[in-house]
């Protein structure tokens, strides 16, 4: 499966009331409160198996679906 | 010398004077002069403890840096994947040795001055407690000004630096303006580096507008400490420190009460430090966002005190909730809880501590680790209880974007706030409890007509009309901000009579109806003594 | 900022500092039936014809109430209008001194002395803003509160709030007062000066009561000191400078020995100086002046519209018989002198009556 495609899936489970298709500014217009970004964080490392570290919580890495999959696409090529 | 004091008038006038007097690229040193003169009028003696602050996070700051550039160049040149692994590693380690110490340094020096007392007091309640005899010394140390925001503004520099957010500072003396920059502190705001800093170093050139805004969020932030705020501060007052006269219904206004005037006040201060800044040509970072139109608490928190509530969650939520101990520990409460509660208990421990954080930032007492509690549970039940909110609303068909059901979360969220206030204003602990006791057990909504407790307290009727208009004053703005309409630039766009006849009438309204005068006590803002 | 900008941000400033100054014309002291006497007279010290006054009596209290011009117009046709204020600062007197001379060329000035105890030197913020509240907005108006500010923080360091907002308050009175405007403390004075209708003569209904009181007559004398000299110098020194004949009385009261000591003290500098003094506390002045402790005393401080009356014939005999002025009875400029005169004759009837009933009343207790 698509990067793109698991993250949708495990945002959806997380919060269903938001489309995430459309949203570029998650964090910047406070879509996403701290404990979904936790949370996310949390399924994120465990389901691909990575570490998000605190300094990649940065609004540009959570914007938008697209900023997630670069994100993760970097981390796994540096590990 | 306050921020509302003629001493501090005046030097701000010859401040703005040279400011704009001087070429561009010397116009921060009239910042740093100008911060430090005012620091050394407030505060001379504890000058030396903002020096350590900045003078050990300065050089944190640029180690890090160094540290930084080092494994950049490494990676940039080697090619090993196994070496540059090890390498990142031995770096990261030097860098978490350097921010450690940095941090410990300056945190230590926050908790010492701040909470030593707070602790040997508390130590001879137990020596006296389990029947050992002695005492600690009383320590009534006065409390460098600003240490609580100066302190975590220059901590989360450092850490900013180790998560490689930015390059760190490399001349002394302008990093020395971005610690102290004298509109800030008195009450904060907490600015973040790469927000404030080069702001303060470059120098901007006049401009007019920016700084007529400025005059205007000066005045507008006046009205609002000293029309509405000290007005309502003789109810909170009154109710808060003479606790034991009043009961029932009295206790619930006040402690709503205190809730306005503490917004009007802090917000209010906010406005005037972020109005001094716009007069140098700076955009000082946003404290408030109406957080009475929050719908939630934890809406709240990201609505009120947003530096504070940031800097928390940067720099304690966010790492401690991620921590490789927390995420062990989610594993393990997932086997006995189950996966969907297991999952949240590590994040539900991560924001106690942080609102416990929250909670002794703002003092070293025991009501606010009660204040910190209150709001973490009421945040984490909310969390909890959200789908049965949903179904209860499903229940009385209430649509959850409907204006009355954002109305009736507004509501709770501030009644919520405001039996927080309880601790907050509290004169203690005790007092707190005592005073959330008889708001639920005493029911006396005569105290509102019977000529007891409303005018008594200290306002007249003429009083209250001044709170009524500047309430609803408050709530138009806030309206109108939320919907996205910008007051001043509606007004400034009006014609020129119109326009003059707005201002004048805001500085009336502070002249005439403020509560100053060498009558009222010299005004301190609230925020000041955290 | 370009010049279109600049002019109009001066000129906003301008609109807003006359709108402000404004407020501050509007909203002072308030004006209570005790203060509104002292702004009547000195809206008639403006009102009254330029330079018709021969002289005026300054001093506190116990000089304004002791002092009932329409009788020395009456009897003399001099006309000598009582400016004292409660408790006047005895260091304002040349300030307060050259305000009416801007007005009104006086040539002499009646100076009651129990301003210059040491206990009324010590003097408060009300009694500053009664004198300087009542000048007209000038530079001498600025110099006489930073003179008395400046003096009580020299002399009774701490007794003052000397911050910049309580002195700033001086001189913009809307610093302190714009807080009446959420008070219920209005008075009608507020709103409306109105005229005096006795030439400033004490006329509050109070006046007419008596009180039985012994006068002290005491031959102590203490000596004024440094503090008292002083002032007393500084009032003389400008006299002199600047043409103005200076009488000095003291008019009867019943304190204690430590305020006629002084009395005695402040008569015999004042003597020193080559002035004479006309003290009712001798018992020469208050046996020939016919005052009686028993009907011309409304307390221990103030004589009442029967000891005014006896103070002023003889007082004004004396400033007849000392000082050239012109008689102006039948000038038509002193018109409003004449009506007072009726006003006058009325209100001492009708307060003789009442002190008669008064009298009559405590016998009967």
């Amino acid at each position: 499966m698509e990067i793109r495609e698991e993250i949708m899936e495990i945002l959806q489970e997380l919060r269903s009331d938001v489309d995430f298709e459309r949203e570029q500014a998650l964090i910047d217009d406070s879509v996403l409160d701290s404990f979904d970004i936790v949370s996310l964080v949390g399924e994120l490392n465990d389901h691909f198996d990575i570490e998000i570290n605190v300094e990649e919580l940065l609004p540009e890495n959570f914007n938008s679906v697209e900023a997630m999959v670069r994100l993760i696409q970097k981390i796994q090529e540096e590990e | 010398m306050g921020l509302v004091s003629f001493e501090f008038a005046a030097l701000l006038t010859v401040l703005l004077l040279v400011y704009y007097l001087l070429p561009v690229r010397h116009r921060w040193r009239v910042l740093l002069v100008g911060s430090y003169l005012f620091y050394l009028a407030n505060s001379a003696g504890m000058t030396v403890f903002l020096l350590v602050t900045t003078v050990t996070t300065f050089c944190a700051g640029r180690r890090l840096g160094r540290i930084n550039e080092e494994t950049r160049n490494y990676l940039a040149a080697s090619q090993g994947k196994g070496a540059r692994k090890e390498y990142k590693q031995s770096q990261q380690r030097r860098k978490r040795r350097v921010v450690l110490a940095a941090v410990l340094c300056n945190i230590g020096l926050l908790v010492a001055l701040k909470y030593t007392g707070f602790l040997f007091e508390s130590a001879n309640a137990l020596l006296q407690a389990i029947g050992i005899g002695g005492r600690l010394p009383d320590i009534g140390w006065l409390l460098p000004l600003g240490i609580s925001f100066y302190t975590l503004q220059a901590v989360g520099y450092v850490i900013d630096i180790y998560r490689g957010k930015y390059e760190p500072d490399q001349n002394l003396a302008q990093y020395m303006l971005f610690v102290s920059f004298f509109p800030q502190m008195i009450q904060g705001p907490i600015s973040r580096h790469d927000q404030l800093a080069h702001q303060l170093y470059e120098g901007h050139v006049f401009d007019y507008r920016r700084v007529t805004t400025g005059a205007q969020l000066v005045l507008w932030g006046l009205i609002k400490k000293f029309v509405l705020a000290e007005r309502l501060a003789v109810v909170a007052n009154g109710v808060f420190d003479n606790y034991l006269n009043y009961a029932g219904l009295s206790m619930l206004i006040g402690a709503a009460v205190y809730g306005v005037q503490v917004y009007a006040d802090f917000s209010g201060g906010m406005d005037l430090v972020g109005g001094i800044a716009q007069l140098f040509g700076i955009e000082i970072t946003e404290n408030f966002a109406r957080p009475y139109f929050a719908r939630s608490l934890e809406e709240f928190w990201r609505r009120w005190h947003i530096t504070l509530g940031a800097w928390m969650r940067d720099y304690v939520f966010y790492p401690v909730s991620l921590s490789k101990t927390f995420a062990r520990l989610g594993k393990r409460t997932k086997t006995y809880f189950g996966a969907q509660t297991g999952k949240r208990i590590p994040t539900f421990l991560a924001m106690f501590l942080t609102f416990l954080l929250v909670g002794v930032w703002h003092g070293a007492e025991w009501k606010y680790v009660a204040y910190g509690i209150w709001n973490a549970s009421i945040i984490s039940s909310s969390i909890l209880l959200q789908p049965v909110y949903g179904r209860l609303a499903d229940a009385c068909h209430i649509k959850r974007e409907s204006p009355l059901w954002r109305l009736i979360c507004m509501v709770r969220t501030f009644c919520l706030v405001s039996l927080g206030r309880f601790f907050a204003r509290g004169t203690s602990l005790h007092a707190a409890l005592v005073m959330l006791k008889s708001a639920f057990t005493v029911w006396n909504p005569e105290v509102l007509t019977n000529g007891t407790f409303l005018f008594p307290i200290g306002l007249l009727l003429q009083d209250w009309l001044v709170i009524l208009f500047m309430v609803l004053l408050l709530l138009a703005v806030g309206l109108w901000q939320e919907r996205g309409i910008c007051l001043r630039e509606v007004i400034a766009g009006q014609r020129l009579p119109v326009r003059w006849a707005v201002y004048v009438a805001g500085v009336l309204l502070l002249v005439l109806f403020g509560m100053y005068g060498p009558d009222y006590e010299a005004a301190s803002f609230v925020y000041q003594q955290f | 900022m370009t010049k279109r900008q600049g002019l109009r941000a001066i000129a906003f400033l301008i609109v807003l500092t006359a709108i402000l100054l404004g407020c501050n014309a509007c909203i002072g002291m308030p004006k209570n039936d005790n203060v509104i006497l002292m702004t009547r007279r000195f809206k008639e010290m403006r009102t009254d014809p330029k330079d018709t006054w021969d002289g005026v009596v300054i001093g506190t209290s116990i000089s304004d109430r002791s002092w009932a011009a329409p009788l020395a117009y009456q009897e003399y046709g001099m006309a000598v209008y009582p400016m004292g204020t409660d408790g006047q600062p005895f260091m304002l007197s040349v300030e307060l001194l050259e305000e009416i001379r801007s007005y009104q060329d006086i040539s002499f000035a009646v100076v009651e002395l129990h301003g210059i105890r040491k206990v009324a030197l010590k003097t408060n913020g009300g009694r500053i803003r009664w004198v300087t509240e009542h000048m007209r907005p000038s530079l001498r108006r600025l110099r006489a509160v930073k003179k008395a500010l400046d003096y009580m923080d020299a002399w009774y360091p701490g007794a003052f709030d000397s911050s910049t907002m309580n002195r700033l308050s001086y001189y913009f009175p809307l610093l302190k007062f714009h807080k009446r405007l959420t008070s219920d403390e209005f008075y009608e004075g507020d709103f409306h000066t109105g005229e005096t209708v006795m030439k400033g003569a004490y006329e509050a209904a109070r006046h007419v009561a008596a009180r039985d009181v012994t006068v002290t007559v005491c031959d102590k004398v203490r000596e004024m000191d440094g503090q008292q000299t002083e002032l007393l110098d500084e009032l003389i020194d400008y006299a002199e400078e600047t043409g103005l004949a200076l009488v000095f009385y003291i008019a009867p009261s019943a304190f204690d020995e430590t305020a006629s000591s002084q009395m005695n003290g402040a008569a015999q500098y004042v003597e020193s100086r080559g002035y004479e003094v006309v003290n009712f506390l001798d018992p020469e002045v208050l046996a020939a002046s016919g005052i009686d402790g028993t009907t011309d005393f409304i307390d221990k401080r103030h004589v009442n519209t029967s000891g005014a009356y006896k103070v002023t014939s003889y007082l004004a005999d004396y400033l007849d018989a000392h000082l050239e002025i012109p008689d102006h009875r039948g000038d038509a400029d002193y018109a409003s002198w004449d009506t007072a005169v009726e006003n006058y004759e009325t209100f001492y009837e009708e307060s003789l009556v009442a002190i008669e009933e008064w009298k009559a009343g405590q016998a009967g207790k």
